[in-house]
């Protein structure tokens, strides 16, 4: 084991996997903070952090008028979350863009589950982390190269934004390489963690491609919290926030309170 | 009405060198409006969330009237962030110690000012961006900073304070409004034979009609409308002669302070005379601030009557058999403008469309109506800005006039005064022959009294 590949496996994930908890832990509590800046008005706000979650959410106004339907609510937001509606009625092609680079990434995860399934079942996860990453390879080009060409997006766009969506690239890319090679088989990935939890460094048996995979990771920890990339992690809670759970699914139809409480779906 | 003095108003204005104070505060609260919660959160949210994926100026009618960098809401949206960020986040405070930059692009405030009022405020981009970024609340905020620097367009100023100080926007007096309603009652008479009253002041009737800026003085015929619908079913309504010209500029210039109060002149006249239902006429922003922002968020504590909207009212009257339409009253084919307001910020569609379809004899849908309406590109105050008129008509107003050229109606009908305007600026401009109405106009048209 080289310098850079024990800098790599065993130091850098002690910088990047807190690095990334920590800055995604202080967007949260700034945003839940910012909700509802009256808070700090309200008498025993300091009681407990639900306290102060409960105060925020007792019904003052919305600039946005959105369901306030539970049921409603939830339908909508998992049809958003789920299947991007919002963007499928709009554009056909980056909703097939950006949808499947989600589903890739979805099933790249589903796929690292196979450290704690039974060995048979390894086939199955390494032919899922092949479609999942080869799907984020396909797509999260596509997206890159949008990037560069449409004027609309280019002109938003900047060097963050670039470096971001290229560290992606390169960990679909090695992720689908690797996986290609073979995969790394779970014993050699059990092994890998409980070195890396235990603190103890060793060598493994994995190809060099591993190496190169777990840098894009780690990178992409890194800069989730400063890029848009970020919208991972705002997404669910700028739903619940704003309750504009309208826009988000892109559900139009009914649902607006413009009528009682309990009745906001339109006949 | 308690209104605090003047002078506190006034104090809140700030020179544009002092930008960092009042983004501070907003990060803070607006002291006066605290209620709302959602705009500095919205704007942190904002900040952070954007996938950059440009979706948003693809369905931006300004973006589409001039696809350049300038009119990219994301852009646009970036100069109010940039100033958030420079004035209220840890990292911002450290960069602009180490490399200072101006405010504002150009060190122009003037410039800014300009670029918060190229956004429509339609929420058409929040219809359909990914995240649900709504670039008219960045733009709100930007054009508070606008009138805190005494930079608001000055006739959205002149209304903002008309309102704020009278109740109404042009200033009229009571009773140069007693004398226009005495004046539509004998119109009434004239067109139908009828007694059609139109009660001012009655305490303790059940209904208080607000109609919107410009149904009393301007477009006269949705009131007659109104009050036919009201002498239709026997109604126990009236209207006020202090507060009959629904608006909200202050929730257009991002004046948080004069959009609280100028609701505050309806809302006092409806309790005063104890009416139990009101029923506001055929403008947004009065309906949103109303409905939305000040009873749901009791900024006057519970109200102890309900609201609802003129479209919500007579379309329940329609279904509920309550009213006789002839609809060959109207015969030429008729299609409607949804007002942004109404339809993105009220969630007001499915009505306007019940009470056309029974008042006119061919009613058609224009393309993409709905709450993903394309806005007239007069929306956030623009068409009551003579100054920026070349570009509502070539630039914000351009998809309009495309869907108005195509439409194969004959009269395009709306519900705000301000789409009303400018759609027919566009036509007069773009020369397409449509006539422009009201929706209650058609009513008024269709009804059949017995
Ligand atoms: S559509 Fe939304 S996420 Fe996409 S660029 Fe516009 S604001 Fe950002
Ligand atoms: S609110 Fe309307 S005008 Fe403003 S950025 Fe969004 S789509 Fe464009």
């Amino acid at each position: 084991m080289d310098g850079f590949e024990f800098f790599i496996l065993y130091r850098l994930p002690y910088i990047a996997i807190p690095f990334y908890l920590i800055m995604l832990s202080v967007r949260i509590w700034v945003w839940m903070r910012f909700y509802n800046p009256a808070i700090k008005l309200l008498p025993r706000t300091r009681r407990s952090v639900y306290g102060v979650w409960k105060q925020q959410y007792r019904p003052t106004i919305h600039i946005f008028p959105g369901s306030r339907s539970q049921r409603t609510k939830w339908k909508r937001a998992i049809k958003g979350f789920v299947f991007f509606t919002g963007l499928y009625k709009r554009d056909k092609v980056l909703w097939l863009g950006s949808w499947s680079l989600h589903l890739g990434l979805f099933l790249v995860i589903v796929a690292h589950v196979r450290v704690i399934l039974p060995p048979n079942l390894e086939p199955i996860c390494l032919r899922v982390a092949l479609i999942g990453s080869g799907l984020m390879t396909v797509s999260g080009t596509y997206l890159l190269l949008r990037r560069i060409i449409v004027q609309r997006v280019r002109e938003i766009t900047d060097f963050r934004d670039y470096l971001a969506e290229f560290i992606l690239l390169f960990f679909s890319l090695t992720a689908f390489l690797m996986v290609l090679d073979g995969g790394i088989s779970s014993e050699a990935l059990r092994h890998y963690v409980s070195r890396l939890v235990t603190g103890t460094a060793a060598v493994i048996d994995v190809q060099r491609i591993f190496v190169w995979h777990m840098l894009a990771a780690q990178l992409l920890l890194i800069v989730i919290p400063f890029s848009h990339l970020l919208h991972l992690g705002g997404i669910f809670l700028s739903r619940e926030f704003l309750g504009t759970s309208d826009t988000f699914a892109g559900d139009f139809g009914s649902g607006f309170s413009g009528l009682k409480d309990g009745q906001d779906e339109k006949p | 009405m308690e209104k605090p003095d003047k002078i506190e108003r006034e104090k809140k204005y700030i020179p544009p060198g002092m930008v960092g104070t009042y983004m501070r505060r907003i990060a803070e609260s607006d002291p006066f409006v605290r209620e709302i919660q959602d705009e500095p959160s919205a704007l942190r949210l904002y900040m952070d969330t954007c996938t950059k994926c440009g979706v948003c100026a693809q369905e931006c009618p300004v973006y589409y009237g001039q696809p350049d960098k300038r009119m990219h809401p994301v852009e646009r949206s970036r100069q109010v962030i940039r100033l958030y960020k420079k004035y209220t986040t840890f990292w911002g405070r450290f960069w602009n110690a180490i490399f200072p930059k101006p405010d504002f692009e150009n060190n122009d405030a003037e410039l800014f000012s300009e670029r918060m009022y190229e956004c429509l405020t339609c929420r058409r981009c929040a219809a359909f961006c990914p995240v649900g970024i709504d670039h008219s609340v960045v733009s709100r905020v930007g054009r508070s900073l606008v009138d805190l620097m005494g930079l608001t367009p000055p006739s959205l100023a002149q209304g903002t304070h008309n309102s704020f100080e009278t109740g109404n926007l042009e200033g009229a007096s009571p009773e140069a409004f007693l004398d226009t309603i005495q004046f539509i009652e004998e119109e009434l008479k004239e067109e139908t034979g009828q007694d059609i009253s139109i009660p001012l002041d009655r305490e303790g009737a059940e209904i208080f009609f607000l109609p919107p800026s410009g149904d009393v003085l301007v477009y006269a015929e949705n009131l007659m409308g109104m009050a036919k619908i009201f002498h239709a079913i026997d109604a126990d309504w009236t209207m006020s002669s202090r507060a009959f010209d629904g608006s909200n500029f202050g929730f257009t210039t991002g004046n948080n302070f004069s959009m609280k109060y100028e609701n505050k002149h309806y809302i006092d006249a409806c309790e005063k005379l104890g009416c139990k239902l009101m029923v506001m006429g055929e403008c947004g922003h009065a309906y949103r601030v109303m409905k939305f922002m000040a009873s749901e968020g009791h900024w006057w504590g519970t109200l102890p009557f309900e609201i609802t909207s003129g479209f919500e009212y007579t379309a329940q009257l329609i279904r509920a058999g309550k009213l006789k339409l002839d609809p060959d009253k109207n015969p030429d084919s008729v299609t409607y403008h949804d007002a942004c307001q109404f339809a993105a910020g009220c969630g007001i569609v499915e009505e306007p469309r019940e009470i056309l379809k029974a008042a006119c004899a061919d009613y058609r849908e224009m393309p993409d109506g709905g709450y993903t309406q394309w806005c007239c590109g007069g929306g956030g105050g623009l068409s009551a800005l003579r100054s920026v008129r070349a570009f509502r008509m070539d630039v914000s107003g351009k998809k309009k006039a495309e869907q108005m050229r195509e439409t194969d109606a004959k009269v395009v009908s709306t519900s705000c005064l301000q789409c009303r305007t400018q759609l027919k600026e566009i036509a007069r401009y773009h020369k397409i022959p449509l006539k422009i109405t009201g929706v209650h106009e058609l009513v008024n048209n269709a009804i059949i009294l017995e």
